[in-house]
């Protein structure tokens, strides 16, 4: 399956490595320069601004199915339809690593110049902005097998604009995050990593069965 | 040795038309051509191959094996060149290579730029800026660099100047060299066709007509010109369809040699195959009189 995840990571970077590279290092320098002093900054970047740019791929690869065909020469490898989904999926998450270097550098630059939060609240706040990452990731692809190029294109603005109005609800009721953790930790985090392994697990038995009753 | 692909019975019912009952053989070391009038089934039958659709019944076998339980097997060794499947535009050459060669396990990055060279194609340009042609040579660098044994062409050839067809030809019989190699191309250009096949499929309207050799063809089959009045004397058995013209009548003859041994003044032209698809879409059959 390497080739397949191959051919999806270097057809996203092709597709639109300048145009999503130039509005990263812009929004970085916004949120660790001029708004760095103030407590939401790392949480917009982290838990909203980078998972809707890392979740975009699963568009851009629908997009490559839809208008190049890319799906029909997939057929023509020697995949089985199971692998032809399973790396869509890996290619998508592995993608992420890229979201996941930049929340490392934003984060330690971050607390370094700023130490708003405590390293133990900055560590929660990475896993909170990789689990979001993970879970919209993991529906968008769902949806791109599940629909076709203009409703997989609907449903990622829709989930983006849902998620930052709920951020900015969330701001302007200015509840402090560490407020929210009523529950242990260890079984908050537990909790949030099982919703995104089941999400996980129901994206892919959807997507299996839309992809192999579409072949007909 | 075993046929490379064996079709047996290949059923696809859509609302307006059905593959009914499709079977062949592809022997090695052949070049098949597969004709047919749009629509006859022709992409139908190659997709079902792949899996593009599900075919409703029948067998597929490459290589001896059922195409279901060892598609990844068979597909190592299966190249497919189709009209408009295309590569996604906004890659290089060497993206392809490096795609390719982790997914074929033949894989040779050396032959794959060889061809890239004699088909003049660059390397440092994105495929968008490919005309139709060299990406129809891209293609033709993909399907044949790792080393398959079956190479199924779908109007691969169209959007080909005369002299790039011609070497796309010429590399088709340097690839049947190989005793073990075959290929299946369906191709409207039937003079192409006449040129390198070794064996003719006609598909007409979802139905297999004949699977002959060309030998067979050109030395059973003829195209007699004559009066209206001429056809009453042949008999059904003499010839497949007639097209009438004004004062005359165009005949697919059947088995020239023996209306020869009868009528021995009679010219007749060699069949092509463009003929063959003419007749079976514009002729008169004999129990249509």
């Amino acid at each position: 399956m390497s080739g397949l995840i191959y051919r999806d990571i270097i057809t996203q970077i092709r597709y639109s490595f300048l145009s999503k590279l130039i509005p990263d290092i812009l929004f970085f320098l916004m949120f660790l320069v001029l708004l760095g002093k103030y407590r939401f900054s790392p949480l917009t970047m982290i838990l909203l601004y980078l998972p809707t740019q890392t979740s975009i791929i699963p568009i851009t690869l629908k997009d490559a199915d839809s208008n190049y065909k890319g799906r029909m020469l997939s057929m023509t490898f020697p995949f089985s339809k199971r692998e032809l989904v399973l790396s869509r999926y890996y290619s998508c998450c592995l993608y992420q690593l890229y979201g996941v270097g930049v929340m490392i550098l934003f984060l330690t630059l971050h607390f370094l110049i700023y130490r708003t939060y405590s390293p133990a609240a900055y560590l929660g706040i990475f896993a909170g902005g990789l689990l979001i990452a993970l879970f919209m990731t993991l529906i968008n692809v769902m949806v791109s097998f599940v629909g076709n190029i203009n409703l997989s294109t609907i449903f990622y603005i829709v989930f983006v604009l849902l998620a930052a109005a709920a951020y900015i609800l969330y701001l302007f009721l200015d509840i402090d995050p560490l407020d929210l953790l009523i529950l242990p930790l260890p079984l908050l985090w537990g909790i949030a990593a099982g919703i995104v392994a089941v999400t996980g697990i129901i994206s892919y038995s959807i997507s299996m069965k839309v992809f192999a009753g579409s072949c007909r | 040795m075993e046929p490379i692909l064996s079709v047996d019975q290949l059923t696809k019912k859509y609302k307006d038309f059905t593959l009914d009952h499709i079977s062949f053989q592809i022997p090695r070391g052949m070049i098949v051509g597969m004709i047919g009038e749009n629509g006859a089934g022709k992409t139908t039958t190659l997709m079902s191959i792949f899996e593009m659709i599900s075919p409703d019944s029948g067998q597929i076998r490459l290589f001896g094996k059922s195409w279901r339980e060892n598609r990844k097997e068979t597909l190592q060794k299966v190249g497919l060149v189709m009209d408009g499947l295309n590569q996604n535009p906004r890659l290089y050459c060497k993206d392809l290579d490096n795609i390719y060669r982790r997914i074929y396990k033949n894989w040779d990055s050396r032959l794959f730029y060889q061809y890239l060279e004699r088909f003049s194609l660059p390397l440092n340009k994105k495929i968008k800026s490919f005309s139709k042609g060299m990406l129809v040579k891209l293609n033709f660098a993909l399907a044949l660099s790792y080393h398959p044994e079956l190479l199924i062409l779908d109007e691969a050839t169209s959007g080909l100047d005369p002299v790039m067809r011609d070497e796309i030809l010429e590399l088709l019989q340097e690839f049947v060299m190989e005793e073990d190699h075959s290929v299946l191309i369906s191709s409207h250009i039937t003079s192409d066709l006449d040129k390198i096949a070794d064996y003719i499929l006609f598909l007409h309207q979802g139905k297999l007509q004949f699977l002959r050799s060309m030998e067979e063809i050109e030395n059973n089959y003829g195209v007699l010109h004559c009066r209206k009045d001429f056809l009453q004397v042949l008999s059904p058995e003499d010839y497949e369809a007639y097209m009438p013209e004004d004062f005359s009548c165009k005949v697919l003859i059947r088995n020239k040699q023996a209306l020869l041994g009868r009528f021995q003044d009679l010219v007749m032209e060699r069949a092509t195959l463009e003929d063959f698809m003419l007749f079976s879409t514009k002729g008169v059959l004999p129990c249509q009189d």
